[in-house]
């Protein structure tokens, strides 16, 4: 991320948080949530010899490099700043290798989020770096401006800026934002009364190399018909050619305290979710469809017991090709104490997409024991179903302690064992520590 | 003799036992009527309820008198005894803190209702019954009715509660975290963002959707072995087929620049070539390894490294004249004038 940038989005926050003053009254009623994390790993790096050029990489030779990355991350969440009006958001990392594996790249940070919000009455305003909810499939990252307006249940919001990648951080060669002049605006205006209806549409653009690469319109939905019933629905359209790009449909229904009962319909036309200034975006692909249903039965608060079930069918459409049928078996169990001191958890999933079938299976535990020591232990696997033995299947277990210091800290450390398709067999070493801290209690 | 002394030791010892009164947490006796009655008013003796200083989002006032205020009146000898007031004199206590992890202002409350106490409160002044010391609390249901029914259908919780965590699923099912959540929040995040605010931070969401991926949340979180993280144990190792075998998960968060950035340093990116991570046969069409049969059954995953290269990956064999063949599906239309779209010149040279 270049320096003015990070000027504009200093300057953004700071002209946020310059108003950050007892109110008027006297009385201060901001609160402000800060979290510190630092992680500190000893971890192989595996890159790939080209011993033979030739071979495909399942086949070449791996070659482990050794990394210590020190990382450490900053949040800081404040609200009813400036007598109320103001809330402001920071989100920002930095990591460096100290084993220093490439002297050209040791180091890399990023700000992940920074933004700051004014509102008074209906009115709001905001700037900086955010995540935008609504937009393009899970979201939009963004350096920009919105505002927003409240009449009652109805809303309306307008952003413009440019859209941001995160710079990478796994170190030995962080990658920097999008190159080139990118933009992206757009509205939405919803509905929303919690408990009965909150609906949504949205029409936003993202520009990028000369080209409208993303149309999106949105249509969302959430119908509470009663306090046991939910209804979803969501949909997703491609405005350049008039396509569907996504769809979901949901139903909720608890009939009992114990028991909840769910069916969806999901609908995915990969090509339409590639921007269109990627000549990938108009290549033949499969378009995925799945209708699902689950149930969950919690005999008491300690228990949730969850089946799901979905059948799949991936086709291009217009191909004479025969389609592709796959499903999706999960079951898990999830134990947790009334006092949430204790937790547990054994999963077990099966997916298979037609062509490579694979079962996910998870064993893992929390307790919580004398002066609030909490202990962890995870063990799982992931299994290729056609050959259990071969060097598809993984198997994964960490085991984990974390005690508390004070005053906020928290100071724990993990060593995980790991037996992959790149890794036949290896141990890895984790200390973290945090610090929380909190004037005015908040959100989480 | 012996036995008989020891029958009897223990039967005094019982006795003794059943005549102890069980020990009972210390209450105050009080009324509101007589003192209403008496022409005492709300403030005199709640005298916090007004005090800014002692008010405040976050302080635990609950605006009761100190026994100083009580003895300010009740001079006698007779009610300066504990158990005048207290229920178990033998072991008088204060009030037992309470924190209701609510963000309420007493002073402000007070200075609107003009000093209505009982407008909330409910304080009946014919209440003359000397009994256990009862707080009449406001319910919900009084806040809502009387000034904040806004709020409430706004689902605003955070107005008034500091935290929703003690309250029961049940309790909270407008706002319930139902069986796989994870999976289905986002359509409930882009019906009404607004609803996700009232309990979490944004910055509870940027951990996941605004990506810095110096560390996965699982490695921050290691004692949430119950959460469904996304990147949870090994999935370096899986994630090809992960992202295989859920439809636009990676994208949804990861641009071309997360993927390009581990392979090229790994060694696996970097397009068709010798240091390729694409298996033998990847450019036979007839090979069951054929990118073109991978490329139709998840076109994201060839998007994931190369929605920026494609123009120089793909193109130079699947344009105009470049003798691979049309990559279009059966019936396309691009839904725009191909002469005019820089994404269409890449490939079709002549306009038709």
């Amino acid at each position: 991320m270049n320096a003015p940038r990070v000027l504009v989005l200093a300057a953004a926050l700071y002209a946020g948080t310059a108003g950050a003053q007892p109110a008027a009254d006297g009385r201060d009623h901001a609160q402000v949530r800060v979290r510190i994390d630092t992680v500190f790993r000893g971890v192989p790096r595996y890159v790939l010899a080209s011993a033979d050029p030739q071979a495909s990489a399942a086949d070449r030779y791996w070659r482990a490099v050794t990394l210590a990355p020190l990382m450490a991350r900053a949040t800081l969440d404040a609200h009813d700043l400036a007598g109320g009006h103001v809330e402001a958001h920071l989100n920002a990392w930095g990591a460096v290798d100290l084993a220093v594996v490439d002297p050209r790249a040791v180091g890399a940070g990023d700000l992940a989020v920074a933004w700051a919000r004014y509102a008074s009455g209906p009115w709001a305003v905001w700037a900086g770096r955010r995540f935008v909810a609504w937009g393009p499939p899970g979201g939009l990252h963004v350096d920009g401006v919105g505002a927003e307006a409240r009449a009652g249940a109805f809303s309306v919001e307008v952003m413009i800026g440019r859209p941001v990648t995160p710079a990478y951080g796994a170190l030995v060669g962080a990658q920097g934002s999008f190159d080139g002049v990118t933009a992206s605006g757009g509205a939405r205006v919803a509905w929303s009364r919690p408990g009965l209806l909150m609906a949504s549409a949205s029409y936003v653009e993202r520009w990028a190399q000369g080209v409208a690469g993303v149309r999106a319109v949105s249509l969302d939905a959430l119908l509470t018909p009663s306090d046991r019933l939910d209804v979803r629905g969501s949909v997703q359209l491609d405005a350049t050619g008039a396509d569907v790009s996504q769809a979901s449909a949901d139903v909720d229904w608890m009939p009992a305290s114990w028991a909840t009962v769910a069916a969806g319909y999901a609908h995915v036309d990969p090509s339409k979710l590639i921007p269109r200034w990627s000549i990938l975006s108009v290549f033949a692909t499969d378009v995925f469809d799945e209708a699902r249903a689950s149930f969950v039965w919690r005999p008491s608060r300690v228990v949730s017991l969850r089946v799901e079930g979905a059948g799949q069918r991936y086709a291009t459409p217009g191909s004479s090709d025969d389609p592709r049928w796959g499903h999706r078996v999960e079951g898990s169990l999830r134990l947790t104490s009334r006092d949430r001191r204790r937790q547990g958890t054994l999963s077990a999933s099966r997916r298979d997409d037609g062509v490579r079938p694979l079962t996910l299976v998870r064993v893992a535990g929390m307790w919580t024991v004398a002066r609030d020591i909490g202990l962890a232990l995870e063990v799982a696997a992931a299994l290729d179903d056609d050959d259990p033995s071969s060097a598809r299947t993984s198997l994964y277990t960490r085991g984990s302690v974390e005690v508390p210091l004070g005053a906020g800290w928290r100071a724990g450390a993990s060593i995980d064992g790991v037996r992959s398709p790149i890794a036949t067999a290896e141990v890895r070493a984790m200390a973290h520590a945090s610090w929380a801290f909190e004037l005015g209690g908040g959100r989480r | 003799m012996r036995a008989a002394s020891v029958l009897l030791l223990l039967a005094l010892a019982g006795c003794h036992r059943a005549e102890a009164p069980p020990v009972r947490a210390d209450g105050i006796r009080f009324a509101h009527g007589p003192h209403l009655r008496a022409g005492a008013t709300c403030p005199q003796c709640h005298e916090r309820v007004v005090d800014p200083a002692a008010d405040g989002a976050r302080a635990r006032n609950l605006a009761l008198p100190s026994e100083a205020v009580c003895q300010g009146c009740h001079t006698a000898p007779a009610q300066r005894e504990c158990g005048y007031c207290h229920t178990e004199p033998r072991s008088p206590r204060t009030y037992a803190p309470r924190d209701r992890e609510l963000t309420f202002s007493h002073a402000s409350h007070v200075a609107r209702e003009r000093g209505g106490c009982v407008s909330c409160h409910a304080v009946r002044a014919d209440t003359s019954t000397v009994r256990p010391f009862e707080p009449e609390i406001p319910s919900m249901d009084t806040c809502a009715s009387r000034c904040h029914g806004e709020a409430m259908r706004a689902m605003n919780c955070s107005l008034c509660h500091k935290s929703l965590e003690r309250y029961s699923m049940s309790e909270l099912s407008l706002v319930r975290h139902g069986p796989n959540f994870a999976r289905r929040h986002g359509a409930e995040a882009r019906a009404s963002g607004g609803l996700c605010t009232q309990c979490h931070e944004p910055n509870y969401c940027a951990r996941c959707h605004s990506p810095s991926a110096g560390a996965p949340l699982a490695d921050l979180e290691p004692m949430s072995v119950a959460r469904d993280f996304v990147h949870r144990g090994d999935f370096q190792a899986r994630h090809a087929d992960e992202a295989r075998l859920s439809q636009n998960t990676c994208t949804r968060c990861h641009a071309v620049e997360t993927c390009d950035g581990c392979h090229r340093t790994s060694g696996v990116g970097g397009g068709v070539g010798p240091r390729a991570a694409h298996p033998v046969g990847w450019l036979d069409p007839h090979s069951p390894r054929s990118h073109a049969r991978e490329g139709r059954r998840n076109i994201l995953a060839c998007a994931s490294c190369h929605e920026s290269d494609a123009a120089q990956t793909c193109a130079p064999c699947h344009r105009e004249g470049g003798g691979a063949g049309n990559p279009h599906p059966p019936g396309f239309a691009a839904g725009f004038d191909r002469t005019q779209h820089a994404v269409c010149l890449v490939c079709h040279t002549h306009a038709p």
